[in-house]
């Protein structure tokens, strides 16, 4: 009997597949449960693990042949969804052993991720591996997996500059003045415009602490939704520019077709403000600022073009440190498959061990039959020889074995040692997982 | 003795040389990082320039304010523990670039004046005059990195360099930083100021043309203030006023400081002019 597991992965993310498909295999609205148990109840499966997010639908598995467990895998995604084998297969990416758990923690790291090294994908796995547990889909084997995963997850963004800087629009415009304000605490916010950038852009303010938000819009009842979501207060579009000398912050995202903050609107408000920085970020396009603002005293102006410069300058900066992390996943592959090998070679370990174990007290109970004037002390002195004899004897195989277990001819070794010392096939890797740990 | 000292004194320069020269490329070239090298020197140029203190008044038993050389190096120890605070607190290491080619300098300038030495101070009051006055010096010199700092950020902002924009503190901190830094060192200044005032009201010293100098001094830092609170003026131009009072700090202690020779203090110890 084959006591080797093998990790698989199979699935469609961002890359591999369209929305239309990728909507059709998410596991969403309380559905990943279900798919849980019904996972489980696969033959071909041991265990699983389902990493479903708005940009990938994976599955992964540990099972003792790895073809039937990519085709279990394969075939669940389209029976659980309703959906033809066919429509999934093109999209469908297939991974095995080594390339699965490399797979796996990519994702983690966030190199696969659309954004590189975007931190959402962490929490997502780790939910993943939440359910999984609750589940009873996630036993030891890829317990031990995830948790590396979320482990290297963590490690690559701390000792990298892989999830350093903003990259969206919004969140590279906060950034920008918070290298004006530092601290956003007390600060107060002029909305020009509630479309979604102004949203986004406001979500991130506010999560940095903004005092007070004021929106205006064309459409006032717009303006006095997205002040409601945000704690703030809606005017009407004609009164905006009245809060000019009171804003430090200006987000405009109007959908005017000319410029709506001009230098003739905004400079009779400089003298009042006696030189206090006024941050303005146009996300509009066409421009809602006009560019001769951006030349007035302690008014620094920035157009969604220099927003993206930023968002490229830092996806730039990730984009290198990609192949350090790409390093840190190769070496945190290589010390898992070592683990999954030496846990395939623990069963023979233990077997051996025992055999040893059983000889070793046949043949000293046999011999003390033979040696009954031997006093208690040197019966005992017989025994630690006897036991220390058999340790020494069993040190250089197991230590070897070990050592063998990760690497690639490792398997090879298994007959040859069974063969060698007379052991049958009798311990399933299954039962033994406790052992392992 | 005196070689031991001038070869402290000349591996404390080319320490602070090496401080001057790092920091400010890190903000020149901030993809080269040298700046552990700047910081091990200006450490080695502090602690030497501190041991050349320690022994002046171990062998001579005078006071750190003994000589020019002696009060620059006060000077800069002082400016290197302000670096030390600032690179702590505010995690930003181009400041440090605007205070150490100052300290390079009041070395250098201490170095070359340590010729004309002054008469052994030993009116307290004195002492307490030139010891607000250091620390003073200190504060606006704060400021005036805060200044520069501000106005180098306005810079890059408005022409959207902003790569170099984290090693500098946002324009706020600096804003605030720098008026706590006046603020401080005006309260010690114009004590300072009253103190020595009335000292050499005692000695009958006529006019030295340090005391404008340091009248023109405090007039800038309270004219900062008063724009500040008063008038409510922030941002680019109320930075150029702290450039301007550092401006005359500079040349008050550079070019008038020593015009302080000729007072003739009742209970002054001759003139000295070897240093040990």
């Amino acid at each position: 009997m084959n006591n080797e597991l093998h990790i698989v992965a199979a699935g469609l993310n961002h890359r591999t597949a369209p929305i239309e498909v990728r909507e059709q295999v998410a596991f969403g609205n309380g559905r990943l449960e279900a798919a849980l148990i019904q996972i489980t109840d696969q033959p071909a499966l041991g265990e699983a693990v389902i990493l479903s997010t708005c940009n990938r639908a994976e599955l992964y598995a540990a099972a003792s042949s790895a073809p039937e467990a990519l085709d279990a895998l394969a075939r669940f995604l389209s029976e659980f969804h309703g959906v033809e084998q066919a429509a999934v297969s093109p999209h469908l990416y297939r991974y095995e052993d080594e390339e699965a758990v490399r797979h796996l923690f990519t994702v983690a790291v966030g190199l696969d991720s659309m954004v590189l090294g975007e931190g959402q994908i962490l929490a997502q796995v780790k939910q993943a591996l939440l359910s999984a547990s609750e589940a009873g889909s996630a036993r030891t084997c890829l317990q031990e997996l995830f948790q590396r995963a979320l482990s290297l997850g963590k490690r690559a963004r701390t000792e990298t500059a892989i999830a350093r800087g903003a990259v969206s629009i919004s969140s590279a415009a906060v950034d920008l003045a918070k290298t004006t304000f530092g601290d956003l605490k007390g600060r107060e916010v002029l909305v020009v415009g509630a479309g979604e950038m102004s949203r986004q852009t406001l979500t991130h303010l506010v999560d940095s602490g903004v005092k007070s938000v004021i929106v205006a819009n064309r459409t006032f009842e717009n303006a006095d939704e997205l002040a409601g979501e945000f704690g703030g207060s809606a005017i009407r579009f004609d009164e905006f520019p009245q809060h000019l000398d009171r804003a430090d912050i200006i987000v405009s995202s109007s959908s005017a077709p000319h410029a709506i903050i001009t230098v003739e609107k905004l400079r009779p408000h400089l003298a009042t403000r006696r030189g206090r920085p006024l941050f303005i970020v146009d996300i509009a396009v066409p421009r809602d600022v006009e560019p001769a603002v951006a030349d007035l005293e302690d008014v620094y102006l920035f157009d969604i073009d220099d927003l993206q410069t930023v968002c490229d300058r830092y996806r730039a900066e990730r984009a290198k440190e990609a192949e350090a992390v790409a390093v840190m996943v190769d070496e945190e592959t290589r010390r898992f498959e070592h683990w999954l090998g030496s846990r395939a070679v623990t069963p023979l370990l233990v077997e051996l061990r025992t055999r040893t174990e059983a000889l070793r007290d046949t043949e000293l109970e046999r011999w003390m039959r033979r040696l009954p004037n031997l006093e208690p002390e040197e019966r005992e002195l017989v025994g630690q020889m006897m036991r220390s004899f058999a340790n020494k004897l069993l040190h250089g195989p197991t230590t070897h074995l070990r050592a063998m277990a990760g690497r690639e001819q490792g398997a090879e070794w298994v007959p040859f040692v069974r063969s060698l010392f007379e052991l049958h096939e009798h311990i399933d890797a299954q039962s033994d997982e406790e052992d392992v740990r | 003795m005196t070689a031991l000292c001038v070869l402290a004194e000349t591996v404390a320069l080319l320490g602070l040389l090496a401080a001057a020269v790092t920091f400010p490329l890190r903000l020149l070239r901030p993809d080269r990082d040298y700046t552990r090298w700047g910081q091990r020197g200006m450490l080695l140029g502090a602690g030497l320039l501190g041991m050349g203190l320690m022994a002046h008044f171990v062998r001579r038993g005078e006071g750190p304010l003994g000589d020019w050389a002696n009060i620059s190096f006060l000077l800069v120890l002082l400016l290197a523990l302000a670096v030390l605070c600032v690179e702590r607190f505010a995690k930003r290491p181009a400041l440090a670039a605007f205070i150490t080619p100052l300290m390079f300098g009041t070395a250098l300038l201490g170095l070359l004046r340590a010729a004309k030495a002054l008469p052994a101070i030993s009116n307290h009051w004195l002492v307490v005059h030139i010891l607000l006055s250091l620390v003073a010096y200190v504060c606006f010199t704060l400021a005036f990195a805060m200044a520069a700092s501000y106005l180098i950020s306005d810079h890059l902002l408005k022409r959207k360099q902003l790569e170099r924009l984290p090693l500098l503190p946002p324009l706020a901190s600096a804003d605030r930083v720098g008026h706590g830094a006046v603020m401080v060192g005006l309260a010690l200044f114009t004590i300072g100021l009253l103190v020595g005032a009335l000292t050499f009201w005692d000695f009958g010293v006529g006019m030295d043309p340090k005391i404008p100098a340091a009248m023109v001094t405090w007039l800038i830092y309270a004219g900062y203030l008063g724009l500040r609170h008063l008038a409510g003026w922030r941002g680019r131009r109320l930075q150029w006023v702290l450039v301007a009072g550092f401006a005359m700090v500079v040349i008050t202690f550079a070019f008038f400081g020593h015009n302080a020779v000729r007072l003739k203090a009742p209970d002054a110890a001759p003139v000295t002019t070897e240093r040990a």
